[in-house]
């Protein structure tokens, strides 16, 4: 499999540096299909949508590559480029303090290592309780706490890192919000083209979002893409 | 009676007779020949039959004939059409009418048989057959859908000829089909060795909607060509004639192709080199005057499909219904001009206000791809004391966060990396199981130890610490510290709680680790309570580590 979407990967490329962007873009989406989530990926498609002049999806792909390595240098420049070229709504969503510790952690490793690791600290710990309690070897109850703790802080580390972004970006050219989830109530806000804004809810082809400033709107959803995960918004 | 019976004889008698005759029966395909019908009856019309495979090259030709033999006059009628036939096989004319006295009279029918290569009758038929001929060109062997394509019409002229006529033009399905403006030329040029007038009579603009192949249809022209008779004049100059001719000419096969898959979801139907333009006539304005805004497609491609896009609607004002406007000429480049919507907007607040972008893709069959053209956001300013600022809540000044003009940077190259499918790790079901295996193990520990007490390594090596640093330091209590860390060390071997020490350390470690243990707790405790019987702490000492080590 993993060769497999490497050939892909080099025809991909290929295609691109002949200008058959949406060809490009085909063949990574094929190589997204087969379950590979790389930032890479993710990275190389947000340029193909930006050679297309689809900015909106653009900069959901650049985001998305920013989720799996926030260190993805390249994805943040090509991201701060897109931003230059488009108009946003208001402001970004606000940053909870649990997403910015998130991306601090996925800086260092993703949620799976984190995972792992606190799993293989909580195996000792547990293997440790095991030996004091059934073997004559004595081992000091504040050794076994301190590691206990450190396990369960890595545990945290590997949930908190987990991606729970629900934000999503007008990828139509503009996006009416309505007071209420049907076209005959009272337009709220017209967002242009890369506009982000978090989802709270869904119903049918409506979308509930707030956006950065705190407004709320009910958009169709065939206008946004979320970030992550790759679905559209229903 | 039988008067009366001789007259209605008689009168039956005087029936019209129409005859239904051809100059050929066996015909070859392009070979016009005549088709006659002729009857007796003044002041009566002919109800010509169907000409199915059949089609009119000229005619009909009408004459009458009066004879007055011995006093008595006949009348005869003639009508003459001159045909060709369309394609090969055995048809049936079908029998002509005419209404006479409330009474129907019909022909005879006719048999024709048409065949391809039939030799013609005579060498000046012949000659007339290679007199002349017609090509069709294409400007392109294959087109996409809604591509132009021109059908240039040749005729080829290896005599004189006149009265050039279409008689059968290409019929398509699936395409729009228009005759071109189009000035006929001339020239001469040597065709297969012979001198021939090439005529270009015709230009035909071609988009088709549908893919598939064009080709098959036939165009057919007649024309009359001037043939000598083989005769001469008084004069010795020789005799000649027009005879009617017909020549076919088939498409060459051109082949529609499909628009490249897949078509962006966005894709209009439009198939050109097109401009998508959207002017706004002023972006900032009073609040007693109006905006208009015109959206045009322009440029040359199938205007006959396109659609152009609705302006999406800025806040703040009333846009009253657009006016169309359209401009749209063939040429032999394709369909050029225009459509537009022209949108008229009347403000209702004051404020600023959001032109929504807007979008356009099309196909162009010069670089094969699809292409979007953008109008990008615009600002609609009004000034106005009268109006009210908008109630929709929120300035839409704040909605316009910013618009930088493109700076000479690019993005940067792709990334390359070893793509390895994700591994799905079902993070929160197995963090469970640990949690609650960690549980568990925390949870034993409470649990009652069946016989022994815990003594931890490093709790006997810090008992051991603090009797050897009481001991050097002298202290007071040195002897109570040795005396605790033995009953830790009676824990340690589960008889702690065992009334007699000594007989339950004989049992398990021996008599001597009985008698020295008995040693020591005996001075430990003399020294305790009588300090002037105090041991020698060395040798006390000495023991101890003996004893310790022993169990």
């Amino acid at each position: 499999m993993g060769a497999d979407v490497n050939q892909l990967a080099t025809k991909a490329k290929a295609l691109y540096d002949q200008g058959n962007y949406r060809d490009a873009l085909n063949v990574y989406e094929q190589i997204s299909n087969a379950q590979v989530k790389d930032s890479e990926l993710f990275y190389n498609m947000g340029n193909c949508y930006v050679r297309l002049g689809e900015l909106g999806e653009a900069k959901v792909f650049f985001e998305r590559a920013l989720i799996f390595n926030p260190t993805n240098a390249d994805a943040s420049y090509n991201l701060d480029w897109v931003n230059l070229r488009i108009t946003d709504a208001l402001v970004e969503p606000r940053q909870e303090l649990t997403e910015w510790i998130s991306i601090v952690l996925r800086s260092i490793a993703d949620a799976n290592t984190w995972a792992l690791l606190s799993w293989t600290v909580l195996a000792v710990v547990i293997a440790l309780l095991c030996i004091h309690r059934f073997s004559n070897l004595r081992i000091s109850w504040r050794i076994n706490l301190t590691i206990t703790l450190i396990g369960l802080t890595l545990l945290g580390a590997g949930l908190i890192s987990t991606p729970k972004n629900t934000n999503a970006i007008v990828i139509a050219a503009s996006s009416y919000g309505y007071s209420e989830p049907t076209t005959q109530s009272t337009r709220i806000v017209l967002l242009a083209e890369g506009s982000p804004g978090k989802v709270l809810n869904t119903e049918n082809e409506w979308s509930y979002i707030e956006l950065g400033d705190g407004r709320r709107g009910w958009f169709n959803t065939e206008q946004w893409m979320r970030v992550f995960p790759e679905l559209r918004l229903d | 009676m039988w008067v009366a019976l001789l007259l209605s004889s008689a009168l039956w008698g005087q029936g019209i007779e129409i005859n239904a005759s051809s100059s050929r029966t066996t015909v070859g395909l392009n070979e016009p020949f005549r088709l006659t019908w002729s009857w007796s009856a003044r002041n009566t019309n002919l109800t010509p039959p169907n000409f199915e495979n059949f089609i009119i090259v000229s005619g009909p030709y009408q004459s009458s004939q009066t004879q007055i033999i011995n006093g008595s006059a006949s009348f005869m009628r003639k009508v003459t059409y001159e045909v060709v036939a369309t394609e090969e096989g055995k048809f049936t004319i079908p029998e002509a009418t005419l209404m006479d006295g409330g009474r129907l009279y019909k022909s005879n029918t006719l048999t024709i048989e048409v065949k391809e290569g039939v030799k013609r009758k005579n060498s000046l038929s012949q000659k007339a057959k290679e007199s002349f001929d017609v090509k069709i060109l294409t400007s392109k062997k294959e087109v996409y859908v809604g591509e132009p394509l021109v059908l240039l019409m040749q005729a080829h002229l290896y005599e004189p000829v006149r009265d050039l006529n279409i008689l059968q033009a290409p019929n398509f399905e699936n395409v729009l089909q228009k005759e071109l403006d189009f000035e006929q030329s001339q020239r001469s040029e040597v065709i297969d060795g012979k001198m021939a007038t090439v005529l270009d009579f015709s230009k035909r603009l071609i988009l088709p909607n549908k893919p598939g192949t064009l080709g098959g249809q036939e165009l057919k022209i007649s024309g009359k060509v001037q043939v000598p008779t083989g005769r001469r004049d008084f004069f010795g100059m020789p005799l000649t004639k027009f005879v009617q001719e017909v020549a076919t000419a088939e498409i060459p096969a051109v082949k529609i192709k499909p628009l490249p898959s897949p078509k962006p979801k966005e894709f209009s139907g439009a198939v050109g080199d097109l401009k998508f333009v959207r002017e706004v006539s002023r972006k900032t304005i009073s609040g007693e005057e109006s905006i208009t805004i015109k959206v045009r497609i322009e440029g040359t491609g199938n205007f006959n499909t396109i659609a152009v896009p609705e302006l999406n609607e800025p806040q703040g004002f009333d846009v009253y219904d657009p006016k169309y406007n359209e401009s749209i000429r063939y040429t032999e480049r394709g369909v050029r001009g225009f459509k537009e919507y022209e949108y008229l907007l009347v403000p209702q607040f004051k404020g600023e206000f959001l032109l929504p972008a807007m979008t356009f893709t099309y196909f162009n069959p010069g670089s094969e791809k699809y292409e979007t053209l953008r109008a990008p956001i615009d600002t609609l300013v009004v000034e106005s004391n009268d109006l009210a600022a908008s109630p929709q809540g929120g300035s839409p000044k704040d909605v316009l966060k910013r618009e930088v003009q493109n700076i000479d940077e690019d993005i940067r190259y792709l990334q390359d990396n070893d793509f390895t499918p994700y591994v799905e790790i079902q993070l929160k079901k197995w963090s469970w199981i640990v949690l609650v295996l960690l549980g568990l193990a925390w949870g034993i520990q409470a649990l009652p130890r069946k016989e022994k007490a815990a003594v931890t390594v490093s709790r006997k090596k810090g008992l051991k610490r603090q009797v050897d640093k009481a001991f050097s330091n002298k202290s007071q209590d040195r002897y109570g510290l040795m005396l605790n860390a033995l009953e830790e060390l009676l824990l340690e071997q589960g008889i702690g709680r065992e009334a007699n020490h000594q007989e339950a350390l004989e049992n398990s470690k021996g008599k001597e680790v009985a008698d020295n243990f008995t040693y020591v707790k005996e001075r430990c405790q003399l020294a305790q309570y009588a300090p002037g019987s105090a041991a020698d702490d060395e040798k006390l000492l000495t023991r101890f580590d003996a004893l310790w080590e022993q169990m």
